[in-house]
């Protein structure tokens, strides 16, 4: 978790400062802060004595995102962490909202790692449900043409067929 | 005054509920940008991807942007002019493709039984579009041959390769600069030059596994790779005539699962830290034959740098028959620092323990398991194994998990452990359910004592 701590700490430990777009300060590891490629590219040519502002990403998501970037920073045994990106999925995708924008911000931020743990999530989610089911969970609204649902249909029929 | 206070709080909250609903129902998936829901996309297998395009406009064609092409004829759904259906639907997605690059490509056709000349077609599609990862299983029923093209092509990283029991065929020219993962599964080698052509065609090459493949054909199995850093041989058919030569400076695992070879040689393989050893085949000729014991006992000789090692139950008990038809036996395995061995459930098994633990002296953690699983030859007795319990000093051994282990092979296992290792801290049991226990020195120690003081109350 990110924690705030004392200036000696921060110089001892080369902690950075991050400011979310709702101007919450969140102080991490240099090495946490650097699982973010954009992060990295900014420390690395602005250095680390400022604030580093993350202007696109809320504090909420940001705590979340610098959540996984410290646990995947510690370098422990596969399956310890698989089991934590479990915990840590399921308790994302409750939320839609939430776990839409924690893609979005990792996007963002470039962690290659979490977008994929997101993209297989997002994935289960589509995986051996009806484009009705699908529809209803995230409230997509069918703007297809007749004709258009029609020729999908006609050509790929096989693959609406009940199971 | 106070009640209008009230009146007003509760438009807020009212308001504010209806604001979050708002915000519950907007269609945030179809917002997200083109690039992250054909990331999405490429999660899931093809045919589930496509059928995204049924969910509105903005969904119709994403689904052609994809990154991954997977294709299981055994998932595909089950009616009649399945085959048929399968093909078109294929073509359907590589015609449609949006044309970027390929990352990772899957035809799946274990089940496909008639001609598929398209395949070739696909596979051809993959490799033009700069594939990355490659994962087929082609029988020879559908397409006898693969195309040429495969085996120059530049991008590949990962090639996976299933031929359901057809020979490996190769063209003149092989290239595959840079592969870094080759798995051969269920196919046959015609002779020995062919996996020798193809490893050596691969310079970057760091993961190799041959797993179920036919090596009637083949005297020598030559595995020469400057790069190669995992090699595993699973479930492979040899004749015992047969020898395997491995030269790799930068192993660093390896895995045998197979029968006994004539020879087995581990050359210039100097930084290999982890081995995995399973023996397959009949033990009715080992015991009867030094040379086979001998054989298995030479496999654990090539291994002399290597810090964790894992014995199966069929790979001891050929040791153990060895020992017993050899009287004694030696090795050096000095660097073992952790050493995972499973039994039959066997009497006599706590004394090959013994002999092993001897030629591994600074073992620091020990796993032990007995394998159920066997119903074949029970209890066979050692004629030559001294039947007390040897003196082995362990003088590193500080941990020891105990898999499986009942009664009185627990017991004795203990006792044995208790007496021989002078720094041992702890000893883990593990049932066969799973049940997790973690006991100190100590607490074994002072709990024998008072089972023997209670004993001779008892009397």
């Amino acid at each position: 978790m990110a924690t705030i701590i004392t200036k000696e700490q921060q110089e001892k430990e080369k902690m950075v400062t991050l400011v979310s777009s709702d101007s919450e300060k969140f102080v991490v590891e240099q090495k946490v802060a650097e699982k973010s490629h954009v992060i990295k590219m900014v420390m690395n040519c602005c250095g680390i004595e400022s604030p580093i502002p993350v202007r696109r990403v809320k504090g909420d998501i940001l705590k979340s995102i610098l959540e996984y970037c410290e646990k995947h920073s510690k370098g422990e045994a596969q399956e310890v962490m698989e089991k934590w990106d479990k915990e840590y999925m399921d308790k994302a995708e409750k939320d839609l909202v939430f776990f839409h924008d924690l893609m979005l911000a990792s996007h963002f931020l470039h962690i290659q790692e979490l977008v994929d743990l997101i993209a297989v999530t997002f994935a289960g989610m589509l995986k051996m449900k009806s484009p009705e089911e699908i529809r209803q969970k995230f409230n997509i609204n069918n703007d297809l043409t007749k004709e258009q649902e029609e020729h999908i249909m006609t050509t790929f029929g096989w693959a609406f067929q009940p199971i | 005054m106070k009640r209008k206070e009230q009146q007003s709080a509760l438009r807020r909250r009212k308001k504010a509920k209806t604001d979050s609903d708002e915000q519950n129902d907007e269609d945030r998936i179809s917002k997200l940008p083109d690039e992250l829901r054909s990331y999405i996309l490429s999660k899931l297998p093809t045919a589930d991807a496509m059928k995204t395009s049924l969910l509105s406009t903005r969904w119709k064609h994403t689904w052609t942007s994809v990154t991954n092409l997977e294709f299981d004829f055994g998932q595909f759904p089950k009616f009649k002019g399945r085959n048929s259906a399968f093909t078109k639907f294929v073509n359907q997605a590589i015609i449609t493709h949006d044309g970027l690059d390929i990352q990772r490509f899957h035809l799946q056709l274990y089940a496909y039984r008639s001609k598929l000349p398209y395949a070739r077609f696909w596979i051809s599609f993959a490799v033009r579009h700069f594939v990355q990862e490659l994962e087929l299983c082609i029988p020879k029923i559908a397409l006898d041959k693969l195309p040429d093209l495969l085996f120059t092509c530049e991008s590949l990283r990962l090639l996976k390769l299933d031929l359901s029991g057809n020979v490996l065929k190769l063209p003149t020219s092989v290239t595959l600069i840079n592969l870094q993962t080759l798995h051969l599964e269920s196919m046959s080698f015609r002779d020995d030059n062919v996996v020798w052509e193809l490893i050596s065609s691969c310079p970057k090459l760091e993961n190799l596994t041959l797993n179920n493949c036919s090596m009637y054909g083949m005297k020598i199995l030559n595995i020469c790779s400057s790069e190669l850093q995992n090699l595993s041989l699973l479930n492979c058919q040899t004749f015992s005539s047969c020898e395997v030569n491995i030269s790799a400076p930068k192993l660093k695992t390896f895995r045998y699962h197979c029968s006994l070879v004539r020879k087995l040689s581990l050359e210039h393989v100097c930084t290999l830290t982890k081995a995995d050893i399973d023996l397959h085949g009949s033990l009715y000729f080992v015991k009867r034959d030094k040379e086979l014991s001998n054989r298995a006992i030479r496999i654990l000789k090539e291994l002399d740098n290597v810090r964790t090692l894992t014995l199966s139950a069929r790979c001891t008990e050929y040791l153990s028959t060895a020992i017993d038809l050899l009287g004694s036996f030696s090795c050096n395995l000095r660097t073992v620092k952790h050493l995972d061995v499973a039994f039959w459930s066997h009497k006599s098994y706590i004394k090959v323990l013994s002999s092993l633990l001897k030629c591994c002296p600074t073992v620091e953690t020990l796993s032990v398991g007995i394998d159920m699983t066997f119903t074949g030859y029970s209890d066979v007795p050692l004629k030559n194994v001294k039947t007390t319990i040897p003196k082995c000093l362990l003088h590193k051994l500080k941990t020891v998990k105990l898999r499986n282990l009942v009664g009185v092979n627990k017991l004795d296992l203990v006792k044995f452990l208790v007496k021989n290792a002078e720094v041992l801290e702890k000893i883990i049991t593990v049932s066969k359910e799973g049940v997790v226990k973690e006991r100190t020195v100590e607490w074994i120690k002072s709990r024998a004592q008072s089972l023997v003081n209670s004993n001779r109350k008892t009397t």
